[in-house]
């Protein structure tokens, strides 16, 4: 497969100020170095859907904006589309989208297809297969009749969809996305990720996302990326990192009656509890004697087996350094 | 090839700036209420100023050689380049700050467009052209209007007035504009760019020949505020016929969008980008 992101020994380094006394921080400025992203290597082939996973201030979205070309590389090569994204050349721009969250590339006083009319042309796109792309995408979307509401009038959620309809407007090779489920509403969550996974599936195209989300990385991409203090912890397909906890299962146990927390912590750690309800950590190869053991002494109604949860797993590594 | 590639990157400018100013109109006229009372304010504006003109030549005959009918006519240049300065480098500059400030920058970076042409002609508000500009300069153009042949002008001192004009406001545009890129290493910019702005202004208060020795030669020179109306004014008038400054400010020109260009590519390279 064709690699169209080549990641060499990159670091990004930025300089801010040391507080002082006022006096001081005017005639003797002091700075102090972070390390924002410190000598990381991957790369990325055509089509493949890939997340950055990662705490605040991990690095994820300063290694996407080095992708992008918004920032130099203090270290390190990076190669896009066969290009070095900080040279800008216009037939690299004109391949790859953004999409944040938290920023609006539309006009906040006109509506959506407004904006569009303005990425047309600056994409120089056909009018008549512009519009059909924007109808298409709109009424997958589920925001076709908002295309005419200033962007100021519309819900999160909807900019948010208009924002990428207007991203992906000129069918680029390469959609780079940070957190763009940031404060949506389960549903709109959820159309925004089929979205993303169909625009993968049936279009080819390569999707790089940050997210916190969990479900954002477990339903739209096939391959993680932790990062955590600049450097890369993991690589690899989601299903080997939640192989590495396999050992592991959560079993989320329902009462008939309420029953003690000393009775349940017998069986296994305790890590949720509810009315009626916990759920507890136990070793994978126990897991069928500790079902017994509590089906024949405890009042069950029923028992759920889930593997670790992609959180938890993430909350285990970022513990780490 | 290269000059196809010329060629397409000129027709790409083009389609930018044609774009961006009916985008930036549809965006002005997007509060109405806002526009007529911008109207209102620069109405009552010129009003007060040529009231002001009134009394001060009621009491003195000529301000650095300038008899009245001619302050009227350097007023009226002051507007159309004050106007000119607003439409399209303030509102400009504004917005790149703010885009800087916000993040929203970054959105505009990854877009295939040139990206220091784009950010400086984002938004060519011609609604303040059609609410501000016009109606403001009336009241002016009706009391010069029977005054025209009393001004000296020739057809080559127009032409060169006119080129002046275009030429100081690109040099202009170019200063305010590298003032307000401050804004990529501190983050935010507004009083820089006033200080950009006011500057840009200085030289709209008296004609050319009002000034001391000293300022005109900064005025011309290093912080050009004398280029785009003193300047042109004293050749609008046959005050001035020294054509030796036409290849000069030209020079000028062609010197403050190199500075420009070089000063982006600087701000570009340490553009640390707001964090998400």
């Amino acid at each position: 497969m064709e690699k169209i992101i080549e990641v060499k020994n990159l670091s990004k380094k930025f300089k801010v100020p040391v507080k002082q006394g006022f006096v001081r921080s005017i005639f003797i400025p002091k700075n102090k170095e972070i390390v924002a992203v410190d000598n990381i290597s991957f790369t990325v082939e055509r089509g493949e859907a890939v997340a950055f996973l990662g705490p605040n201030g991990a690095g994820k979205t300063t290694t996407l904006k080095m992708l992008t070309g918004l920032l130099y590389p203090t270290s390190g090569s990076v190669k896009v589309l066969e290009t070095i994204p900080v040279e800008r050349k216009y037939t690299f721009l004109r391949k790859i989208a953004l999409v944040m969250g938290n920023k609006s590339g539309l006009s906040w006083d006109l509506s959506a297809r407004q904006s569009f009319d303005l990425f047309e042309s600056i994409y120089d796109l056909d009018h008549q297969e512009a519009m059909k792309t924007v109808g298409y995408l709109a009424e997958i979307l589920e925001v076709s009749k908002s295309l005419d509401l200033p962007i100021r009038k519309l819900s999160l959620g909807q900019r948010l969809k208009m924002e990428l309809i207007g991203a992906i407007l000129h069918s680029p090779e390469i959609v780079f996305l940070d957190e763009p489920t940031l404060g949506l509403d389960v549903v709109a969550k959820r159309n925004i990720r089929e979205f993303l996974r169909k625009t993968n599936k049936e279009k080819g195209t390569t999707i790089i996302l940050t997210s916190h989300d969990m479900a954002d990385i477990e339903k739209v991409c096939n391959r993680v990326i932790v990062i955590n203090h600049g450097k890369i912890m993991f690589d690899d397909a989601i299903g080997k990192l939640t192989g590495r906890y396999r050992g592991r299962k959560y079993l989320t146990l329902i009462f008939t009656e309420e029953v003690a927390q000393e009775e349940v912590e017998k069986y296994g750690k305790v890590i949720d509890k509810k009315p009626l309800t916990y759920t507890i950590e136990v070793a994978g190869d126990e897991q069928a004697k500790v079902i017994a053991a509590v089906s024949e002494n405890l009042p069950i109604d029923d028992i759920d087996i889930t593997h670790v949860p992609l959180d938890e797993i993430m909350a285990d590594m970022f513990g780490k350094r | 090839m290269k000059r196809l590639e010329f060629k397409k990157s000129i027709k790409l400018r083009w389609k930018i700036i044609s774009s961006c100013t009916m985008f930036g109109f549809k965006e002005s006229m997007a509060y109405s209420l806002n526009n007529w009372g911008n109207l209102l304010s620069m109405i009552v504006y010129m009003i007060t100023y040529l009231i002001f003109l009134d009394v001060l030549f009621g009491r003195v005959k000529m301000i650095a050689g300038y008899g009245y009918t001619e302050m009227l006519f350097f007023t009226l240049i002051v507007q159309i380049n004050y106007y000119l300065l607003f439409i399209i480098t303030q509102v400009n500059t504004e917005r790149l700050d703010t885009s800087i400030n916000t993040g929203e920058l970054d959105l505009w970076l990854v877009k295939p467009v040139p990206a220091l042409w784009f950010v400086s002609f984002r938004k060519i508000n011609l609604g303040e052209l059609l609410f501000g500009a016009f109606p403001a300069t009336i009241p002016l153009l009706v009391i010069l209007s029977g005054k025209w042949s009393v001004l000296n002008m020739s057809f080559g001192g127009v032409m060169a007035g006119i080129i002046f004009i275009i030429l100081g406001q690109i040099i202009i545009h170019c200063f305010v504009f590298m003032i307000a890129m401050t804004a990529f290493f501190t983050g935010e910019g507004k009083h820089a760019r006033n200080v950009g702005v006011e500057l840009s202004i200085f030289g709209d208060s008296i004609p050319l020949e009002g000034y001391p020795k000293f300022l005109k030669y900064i005025g011309l020179t290093i912080v050009p505020f004398l280029v785009h109306t003193a300047l042109a004014v004293s050749f609008f008038l046959g005050k001035n016929t020294n054509y030796y400054y036409l290849v000069y400010v030209f020079g000028l020109a062609v010197f403050f969008l190199w500075l420009k260009t070089v000063a982006w590519k600087f701000s570009l390279k340490h553009y640390s980008s707001a964090s998400s």
